[in-house]
């Protein structure tokens, strides 16, 4: 007999649809959930919110309430957008502090066996960003994957006519790891992209 | 590196086992399904995590078991190692491999203790299909250059991807895959081809270690498209291949040229190796590519694998018996031969340890019983 409450059944089911979530979690986070009951309450407040307010960035799809702060900046240079696969990549790249350019997320990658092609992702909406004018380079920031490799591949093959640079960020070896440590294929493409040094 | 122990546990036959491996060439004697194959098998997936028999990896699980553990101690000088692998059945293997107890994925685990499998299959190199003898090259160029696997497992993703786009009809994301299959399917041939080089040199050698009579077999890289697709710029030819050839692909579903589709061409005074050889000598000349392999993988590495031979005896005269146990012995500081028969087997290596398997349990046995 199942002695689970029906909407603790729910409760779990809907947790374990979440990634990295199995049955045992689902458990834990429950009965952690009914104990801090404060905490529970805050937590679906704050999915009601983020689920009610956050949509896509309509220019550049990041995650926003309604325009995001990138877009909206007028300190950022506009000349530049960084392509990336999902809204987590540019947060990463945005946290180093590195970039003051705009973003344009695409939503995925080309995914043929997952029947996704270039009407699938937001690749219009950049062309149409690019063929506005202002907009000097196009940095390609897709993982090194296959298919984020091939979508950097189509993605220039778009571009090149409109008259716009377009660049692929570089791969290699993280800051502060030991060469003895990093694997053989990172090895090799941090020695293959090497840069010169005077 | 030196196995000096092996534990496995729930693996086929062997519910617990833990065995400390002489150095030298050891005989695994006992009658037929005794487990001797078992323990060969063990030991490849250990070190490769792959067998050299057909079938699903889940059948590697002891029946009635949900996992079994491989562990393994090496030693090289002072340095000594433990890996250790474990797999749980579920729809698939799931497997976790750690080097020293930290978890490490398989293109670190792969590099750190190969094992070379020879088995009755291997004739399949001269009388199967054209996916056996590039699994040959395939693993050796892996063994000399690491990064191939990286290489090889992108190639087959790219190709599927293609062949998907080909088979949904999504013409607009061909171009983008036919540029990612073309990049690493030159860089694939072209790692073939050393491997090739290096296979072909040693080849010769090993025939005449073990009495090839006759012509020498002549190995040639062979691409359906032409020989250009592994001259230089190999990248640009198959590019344009690949778009000379959209139309037919898209009516077929899947991709018509690429590295997928090569062979490593073995020919005897101008004729398929696989028309002019009978059983035995296919055998033969199977084993010479195999120990071939195994003598360049040592030539580079500065360290032979373990090499383990399943049914040693079988289609191999008394003769080339006498002469492959020690080139054995003398290319591999380990060794692990099985056969149903050490009667036949032991004359030829006189300094073998000979072990009994029985049971799903092993014991050293005197050589004198047999």
């Amino acid at each position: 007999m199942d002695l689970r409450p029906p909407s603790l059944r729910v409760l779990m089911e809907e947790l374990q649809k979440l990634p990295g979530v199995g049955p045992r979690s689902a458990v834990r986070m429950v009965q952690y959930l009914l104990k801090a009951r404060e905490e529970a309450l805050r937590l679906s407040q704050a999915l009601a919110q983020a689920h009610r307010q956050v949509g896509f960035c309509p220019t550049c799809f990041l995650l926003a309430e309604g325009t995001c702060a990138v877009c909206d900046d007028p300190g950022r240079d506009k000349t530049v957008i960084c392509v990336v696969e999902e809204p987590v990549n540019a947060w990463a790249i945005e946290a180093t502090g590195e970039f003051k350019g705009l973003y344009h997320v695409l939503l995925g990658t080309l995914d043929p066996l997952r029947g996704i092609g270039p009407e699938e992702l937001t690749v219009g909406k950049l062309v149409e960003r690019v063929a506005a004018g202002n907009v000097e380079e196009v940095i390609l920031a897709t993982n090194l994957t296959v298919e984020g490799e091939a979508t950097a591949h189509f993605l220039v093959q778009l571009l090149r006519p409109k008259g716009v640079k377009t660049s692929r960020i570089a791969f290699g070896l993280p800051a502060g790891g030991e060469i003895s440590y990093a694997d053989t294929v990172t090895l090799a493409r941090a020695l293959v992209a090497r840069r010169g040094m005077e | 590196m030196i196995l000096v122990t092996f534990c496995c546990r729930n693996f086929r036959s062997f519910s617990e086992l833990s065995w400390d491996l002489p150095l030298g060439l050891v005989v695994l004697a006992g009658p037929n399904g005794a487990g001797k194959t078992n323990l060969l098998e063990a030991l490849a997936v250990f070190g490769n995590l792959t067998s050299f028999r057909p079938g699903s990896p889940t059948s590697w699980v002891l029946h009635g078991q949900a996992a079994f553990t491989l562990r393994g101690q090496l030693q090289q000088g002072d340095t000594s190692l433990v890996l250790e692998q474990h797999a749980r059945l579920g729809r698939t293997l799931q497997r976790t491999l750690f080097r020293g107890g930290r978890q490490v994925r398989a293109a670190e685990y792969l590099p750190l203790f190969p094992v070379a499998t020879l088995a009755s299959h291997d004739r399949d190199l001269i009388f199967g299909g054209p996916e056996h003898r590039r699994r040959l090259l395939d693993r050796l160029a892996f063994h000399l250059k690491p990064q191939v696997l990286d290489i090889l497992l992108r190639y087959r993703r790219a190709l599927r991807q293609r062949n998907a786009a080909l088979a949904r009809g999504q013409a607009t994301s061909l171009d983008a895959f036919d540029r990612e299959m073309a990049h690493l399917g030159a860089q694939l041939v072209d790692a073939r081809l050393s491997t090739l080089r290096l296979l072909d040199q040693a080849l010769e050698e090993e025939l005449a270690h073990l009495g090839w009579l006759g012509a020498k077999p002549i190995l040639r890289y062979h691409a359906p498209e032409g020989p250009a697709a592994h001259a230089a710029g190999g990248e640009q030819f198959l590019l344009l291949q690949l778009r000379r050839l959209r139309g037919q692909e898209l009516a077929r579903g899947h991709t018509l040229v690429g590295p997928h589709r090569h062979d490593l061409g073995i020919t005897i005074s101008g004729r398929p190796a696989r028309e002019v050889l009978s059983a035995g000598q296919a055998k033969l000349l199977a084993t010479s590519l195999r120990l071939a392999s195994v003598a360049v993988t040592a030539g580079m590495r500065k360290v032979a694998p373990l090499v383990t031979f399943d049914d040693v005896d079988a289609e191999l005269d008394g003769a080339v018996l006498s002469r492959l146990l020690p080139r054995l012995a003398t290319l591999s500081p380990q060794v692990v031969v099985s056969t149903a028969h050490p009667e036949v087997v032991l004359p030829s290596c006189p300094e073998a340890t000979v072990v009994c398997v029985q049971g799903g349990t092993l014991a050293e046995s005197e050589r004198s019983r047999w």
